[in-house]
């Protein structure tokens, strides 16, 4: 997938909202890229134009060498707010893109419930779960498309602590099970280093890349290990540099 | 905070006072215009077995009354549901046709009445009564129920590439549908409220709201009473049926509806 000058302002009653400017980057195959940057940078309209929800108002995306194209295109969303269907199952939900994309097979729906820790919760309906589980439940809907490429949007940020933590060790887990190129937008720096085999590390409005950052440790990885802390410490500098305030 | 296994005992007993009260006035203002509980529940017992003075009996005016209102029902739901479908989805649909829709919304159905008792005859006249009673409940729930679809929802049909059509099928129906069925059981329960009036001016002798008539025009006020009474119970009825459908159908549903 590659992003090239990439440039997308939103006009409102105050006149042109320049939300990016000029970011270019590239995310190989099988590759986890964390996006972070300062709260409102847009990071998440970065990740709606990579997803073709919305046009960029100049530059190019191309994702395979095609523009990106939710019906071409095999894509998986997770959004950070509730966005499970209520009046479907956990298994009617985690069905739901393959019922729009005419994948026939609801084998593969089963393992993926059974991969996100799910068994037993089939049958429930979303009210009845908590939001960790939610969370596991659009991450295995995203996935049961077997989608190109994997598109989330801080999908950790509404949850307790404890709970993202497990799901940090669940997510790197089925990463390096089914090896799919993820883009994840996060604020959360030590869950994108965590996570991630690259950091961008976006300016703030209108936003930029301002830095890449290669994550070299081994998977599973220690919130608390020296590596880890010393990238940390990078990051938030880097972020301090356009939010002084950190 | 009553304890939800005694509520049934306080409700009959919060009945069984009103009957009280009832029985009492009745006592006391000592008319024979103002029936006690006994007159009118024995008024009901005749009504039920040997009907009213034409021999008609309450069975088959309640039968008769509600085939009339499920009628005008049925296509007040064929007519406002599709369209008010059509006029959540298109933007500004239901602003633009505000200034024809709200003040024919405001005129009652009974205000139709006499034009209607000029222009059509019959059974027509119970039907357009009735349907217009409940059509104008189930339009605006039906275009609420789809206009408050979540925007999230959409977004997730659209990031696996579905269609608008297909989006309009499997989200924004399946989640505007409660909102639409509380509109049906407002819409009946107005429509049901019309057919005593729409009887009133109907030539045909069967119906509950012409039994109330007829025994207005002789002054019999116990089974005018027996008749409201069995106007009141059918349509609690009915209610009850349609939110038991719903609490089924709705499962998924954590909230109460009324």
């Amino acid at each position: 997938m590659k992003v090239e000058n990439l440039h997308k302002h939103f006009l409102t009653r105050e006149g042109k909202l320049e939300v990016l400017k000029g970011i270019s980057f590239e995310v190989r195959e099988g590759e986890f890229v964390s996006v972070v940057g300062p709260s409102g940078c847009g990071k998440t309209t970065l990740l709606r134009l990579v997803g073709g929800l919305e046009a960029p108002s100049s530059g190019r995306i191309t994702i395979d060498g095609k523009s990106p194209d939710p019906s071409l295109h095999r894509l998986g969303f997770v959004f950070q707010e509730d966005s499970l269907f209520p009046w479907r199952t956990v298994w009617e939900n985690v069905r739901f893109g393959r019922e729009v994309r005419g994948m026939e097979g609801e084998r593969e729906v089963g393992e993926l419930l059974e991969r996100m820790g799910l068994r037993g919760f089939e049958c429930c309906y979303p009210h009845q779960l908590s939001g960790g589980m939610k969370q596991r439940v659009a991450i295995a809907r995203a996935l049961a498309v077997d989608p190109d490429l994997l598109l989330m949007d801080e999908p950790f940020a509404n949850l307790d602590a404890q709970t993202r933590w497990i799901l940090h060790q669940d997510l790197t887990r089925i990463w390096e099970e089914v090896r799919k190129t993820i883009l994840f937008v996060t604020h959360n720096v030590e869950e994108a280093l965590y996570l991630s085999d690259r950091v961008l590390v976006l300016t703030s409005r209108p936003a930029r890349v301002k830095r890449v950052l290669r994550v070299g440790l081994p998977r599973p990885r220690d919130k608390l290990s020296v590596g880890l802390v010393k990238l940390r410490k990078k990051v938030v500098e880097l972020l301090r540099e356009e939010v002084p305030y950190l | 905070m009553v304890s939800f296994s005694r509520e049934p005992f306080y409700a009959s007993l919060l009945l069984l006072g009103v009957l009280l009260l009832w029985e009492t006035l009745s006592r006391v203002v000592h008319s024979a215009f103002f029936p006690g509980v006994g007159e009118v529940l024995g008024s009901l017992w005749t009504l039920l077995t040997k009907g009213d003075m034409e021999g008609i009996r309450l069975h088959e005016h309640t039968l008769h009354s509600l085939l009339r209102v499920l009628g005008g029902f049925s296509l007040a739901c064929l007519t406002a549901i599709p369209l008010g479908i059509l006029m959540g989805l298109r933007e500004g649909a239901y602003r633009l046709s505000k200034p024809v829709l709200e003040p024919v919304r405001f005129i009652p159905p009974l205000a139709w009445i006499p034009l209607v008792m000029i222009l059509l005859s019959s059974y027509w006249r119970y039907l357009f009564v009735i349907w217009l009673g409940a059509f104008f409940p189930l339009l605006l729930s039906t275009i609420s129920g789809i206009k408050r679809t979540s925007p999230t929802l959409v977004e997730v049909s659209k990031s696996f590439g579905a269609g608008k059509g297909t989006t309009v099928k499997k989200v924004v129906i399946p989640s505007a549908l409660p909102e639409i069925t509380a509109g049906m059981r407002v819409g009946l329960g107005v429509g049901w409220m019309c057919i005593v009036a729409a009887e009133m001016m109907g030539g045909e002798s069967v119906g509950l709201g012409k039994l109330i008539l007829k025994y207005s025009n002789i002054m019999m006020v116990d089974m005018m009473v027996a008749g409201m009474i069995a106007i009141g119970v059918v349509g609690l009825l009915m209610n009850e049926v349609l939110l038991r459908t719903e609490k089924r159908l709705f499962v998924w549903r954590r909230e109460v509806s009324l």
